[in-house]
């Protein structure tokens, strides 16, 4: 409970996504990343990258998720080591060494480029916001009656991206 | 060979260790965040309810200040009042003449009196305060134990520990015109095993009403609607045991004056009150629980006024030096109860419990002007012309109650609620609630709802003694509400959700006065209607909030005769507008639309007039969780006059209650 608190301290001043699911994702998406089994084929150094994507002025805001995620993981999942950015929609699309991407909120135009962009280069790609599946984003966190994993069961397909199958036991496929 | 093999071997066991660690710690994290979800609401549109939750965040930045004001943006709420300006929401046109159709609750303490069943002391309670907001409308036990019957309001100050806020502590002050002045604070503290939060403020202004009223006697002036209020409130925790007070000293002028004629303006009418709640959580087995409260409440009305000036002829009687009266009751609430939670079987979660409330009159006086001669005062105290018949005034309630909310899969949802209510002086009765929550995807959900609820009578129903304001009956019984509801919600994306609610209601047994001023259960009115509304963030620089509710109702008498529902409009817009100018400004603005209001059918007067009213609030550093903040705003810029409706040989044109106002706030958040 505790690092909860902490949690909800450090993130004061990005107020403007919800706090409690945000700060779910912050301590999620990390871990969903490590269950990608083909990371270590997209990473060229011992790191991967962990990409926090933002469009327009909103850098601050995914700056600022990419240090809590660094500063609540140090670095490491199980035996991942990951680093993280925040860099822009046009900065990702022409870099090669991007593990997984989070969306943070952006226009449909942008979400829609980082999406075509992850299936072409099977690099996984969570957002923000649900209602980007729709734009063809993998998968996002929900808070629901309980808390659910959504994956895009055509973009997996699509993008040929190989998960521990543990993951689907507990991630909800939708199409 | 071999050692190859063992070697490719341990990896993948190391691997699947690995990632079996890190499936646990995700299914952890998921279970944490449904949790605290749960505890701070935040789950709302799967829950099986029409719920709104209005957050300190979003409704300070409009220039709200109160929690009357912060009910007002509730789609399907307005509010009405009394002579003695006894205000109360009503929730979609249920029994607008009475009281205790909705349920206050403030940190798990119901606080409706015993006297009125209203919770008018509490309509001006600081937001500041407040950390959330949680409303209701329709019948159902919200709450575990509580049982709504129009509507259920849930407030949580920043003395809840399950709030996701990040100050510790704020303090504020505000000031204004008509010399209105607030000042406060809370803090929270805690160590390795106890919690503990204090709050306290104090407030006043001088109100009046914004034009010249005319009363029953054809006098004209200004009713005072002026109000003092300090209050204090603490909260302890420590492993499991909870400790919660309150005391609420409020106080406000005599408004309209309780015999429908202008009061003197030093009239002053008193509601102190204050409870005491302890609970204690024992783990029994795993998955279980047992809940014990036991909780003291006291609450005081006390009216001292000269409702009938000099001179004035009552009842063929002239008053030399008025009508002078010094009314007291104050009313005493013991309850004690026990529930049990079980969350055992993987998709229940079952709640059973039984609480027992005994609520007496322990201190009444009576003192007024010689109702036979007219001249000097007389202590009727212990003669049946006191004012209320406070020996028979005491009820013993019990109250059992049985919940399960049943996970059928990943889309579909159901909950139920049965209990009975067992009263001293009234019939028992049962009460009854189901609900289906249906979720095909992530962006639609469905509700269903059924209810059938009751409503006990108040003290001054049942035991006031004749008067020109009305008569007691002790023969009364409940109030009876039948519902069913409706809801559509559409996520339009994770910030913003857009909902359809259909509903109808059958209210039975209500109690209103007859002709002779006597309350009696003769009515029974039905209303249908809808609401339609939209909330959250169009980016992440806004907040909104819209909504319009349509009601069509009717009442029909114990004749059979029937009319339109009176004093409620059947269209209320309310639209509230946030928007963070810059990292250190921010703009909002609340416009409210009331639709006109019926009157009952034996009175002639028109019908009272539509209104609508628009409030701008302009905050510096409004965002701030930590550091000084500021905010001026306006409120009814256009200086409308808003009325109240008024009983027929009452105030002809109505409770005026507010025109233009303004204020300045500041506050430091640490």
């Amino acid at each position: 409970m505790r690092i909860w608190v902490l949690f909800f301290i450090l993130l004061l001043s990005v107020q403007a996504e919800d706090t409690l699911l945000l700060n779910s994702h912050i301590k999620m998406i990390p871990k969903i990343m490590a269950l990608d089994t083909r990371l270590s084929a997209k990473s060229s150094s011992n790191k991967s990258i962990l990409a926090i994507v933002y469009e327009g002025n909103r850098k601050n805001v995914a700056q600022k998720i990419a240090d809590e995620i660094n500063l609540n993981h140090n670095g490491k999942v199980a035996n991942l080591s990951f680093s993280t950015v925040a860099l822009s929609v046009d900065e990702v699309l022409v870099r090669q060494d991007i593990s997984f991407t989070y969306l943070t909120k952006m226009s449909t135009s942008s979400t829609r480029k980082i999406a075509a962009w992850g299936i072409n280069n099977t690099i996984p790609t969570f957002s923000y916001d649900m209602s980007n599946l729709e734009e063809g984003i993998l998968g996002s966190i929900a808070i629901e009656r309980s808390t659910v994993i959504y994956m895009n069961k055509t973009v997996l397909k699509e993008g040929k991206f190989r998960f521990n199958d543990t993951l689907f036991q507990i991630a909800r496929l939708i199409e | 060979m071999k050692l190859s093999i063992c070697a490719v071997s341990v990896i993948a066991l190391v691997l699947n260790a690995n990632d079996s660690s890190i499936i646990t710690s995700l299914n952890d994290d998921m279970l944490q965040t449904a949790q605290m979800a749960t505890q701070t609401n935040h789950n709302i549109d799967y829950q099986p309810f029409i719920l709104s939750i209005l957050h300190n965040d979003d409704i300070s930045k409009l220039g709200i200040k109160t929690l009357g004001e912060a009910l007002m943006l509730i789609p399907g709420v307005d509010m009405a009042t009394n002579t003695m300006n006894n205000r109360t929401p009503i929730f979609r046109g249920s029994n607008p003449t009475a009281y205790g159709q909705s349920t206050l609750i403030i940190d798990d303490v119901v606080v409706n009196d015993d006297l009125f069943s209203n919770y008018n002391s509490y309509l001006d309670f600081p937001i500041e305060l407040i950390d959330r907001i949680e409303v209701v409308r329709g019948a159902g036990s919200f709450i575990e134990g509580v049982n709504g019957y129009a509507g259920t309001i849930n407030v949580v100050t920043h003395a809840q520990h399950d709030s996701l806020r990040t100050e510790t502590g704020t303090l504020f002050g505000w000031g204004g015109n008509n010399t209105m002045m607030g000042l406060g604070g809370w803090n929270r503290y805690h160590g390795e095993t106890w919690k503990l939060s204090l709050d306290a403020f104090t407030q006043r202004h001088n109100q009046k009403t914004p034009i010249s009223v005319i009363d029953a006697a054809g006098r004209s002036g200004y009713a005072q609607l002026g109000m003092e209020q300090n209050g204090f409130g603490i909260a302890y925790e420590n492993k499991g045991f909870t400790l919660r007070g309150r005391y609420n000293d409020y106080q406000s002028d005599s408004a309209f004056g309780n015999l429908n004629i202008l009061p003197n303006e030093d009239g002053k009418l008193q509601q102190p009150t204050w409870y005491i709640q302890g609970k204690y959580t024992l783990p029994l087995i795993q998955k279980m629980r047992l809940i014990l409260k036991t909780s003291v409440m006291e609450n005081t009305w006390q009216s001292d006024s000269t409702p009938l000036p000099v001179n004035f002829v009552y009842n063929s009687i002239t008053l030399p030096d008025g009508y002078s009266a010094s009314l007291l009751i104050k009313s005493r609430r013991i309850s004690g109860g026990a529930s049990l939670h079980y969350t055992g079987f993987e998709t229940h979660h079952i709640t059973a419990g039984i609480e027992s409330t005994w609520d007496k009159a322990v201190d009444m006086h009576s003192i007024t002007t010689n109702k036979v001669t007219g001249i000097g005062m007389v202590d009727y105290t212990d003669t049946p012309q006191a004012f209320i018949d406070a020996k028979s005034a005491k009820r013993q309630t019990t109250n059992l109650f049985l919940s399960d909310m049943i996970t059928i899969n990943d889309m579909t949802a159901v909950a139920f609620t049965v209990g009975q209510i067992q009263t001293s002086d009234i019939e028992s009765h049962t009460n009854g609630r189901a609900a289906i929550v249906y979720q095909p995807n992530h962006n639609n959900i469905f509700k269903l709802m059924a209810a059938s609820g009751s409503r006990n009578p108040s003290f001054q129903e049942m035991y006031i003694t004749p008067s020109a304001y009305g008569t007691g009956n002790q023969n009364l019984t409940h109030e009876h509400v039948r519902s069913i509801e409706a809801q559509y919600l559409r996520k339009l994306n994770s910030s913003l959700t857009a909902g359809l609610n259909l509903f109808y209601i059958e209210n039975s047994q209500q109690i209103v006065r007859d002709e002779a001023g006597k309350f009696q259960n003769y009515g029974k009115s039905t209303m249908d209607g809808a609401e339609a509304e939209l909330h959250g963030k169009f980016s992440s620089e806004d907040t909104v909030s819209l909504s319009y509710s349509y009601l069509h109702g009717k009442t029909e008498d114990n004749q059979h005769y029937e009319a339109a529902l009176p004093y409620t409009a059947s269209h209320l817009i309310k639209a509230a507008y946030a928007y963070d100018l810059s990292d250190d400004w921010t703009l909002g603005g609340v416009w409210q639309y009331v639709g006109s209001k019926k009157r009952y059918s034996p009175d002639t007067r028109d019908a009272l007039a539509a209104y609508n009213t628009l409030d701008i609030a302009l905050g510096w550093n409004m965002n701030t969780h930590k550091g000084w903040y500021a905010q001026g705003v306006i409120k009814n810029i256009d200086n409308t006059i808003v009325r109240y409706p008024s009983p027929a040989s009452t105030y002809r044109d109505d409770y005026p209650i507010e025109g233009r106002t303004f204020l300045i706030r500041t506050g430091l958040k640490f």
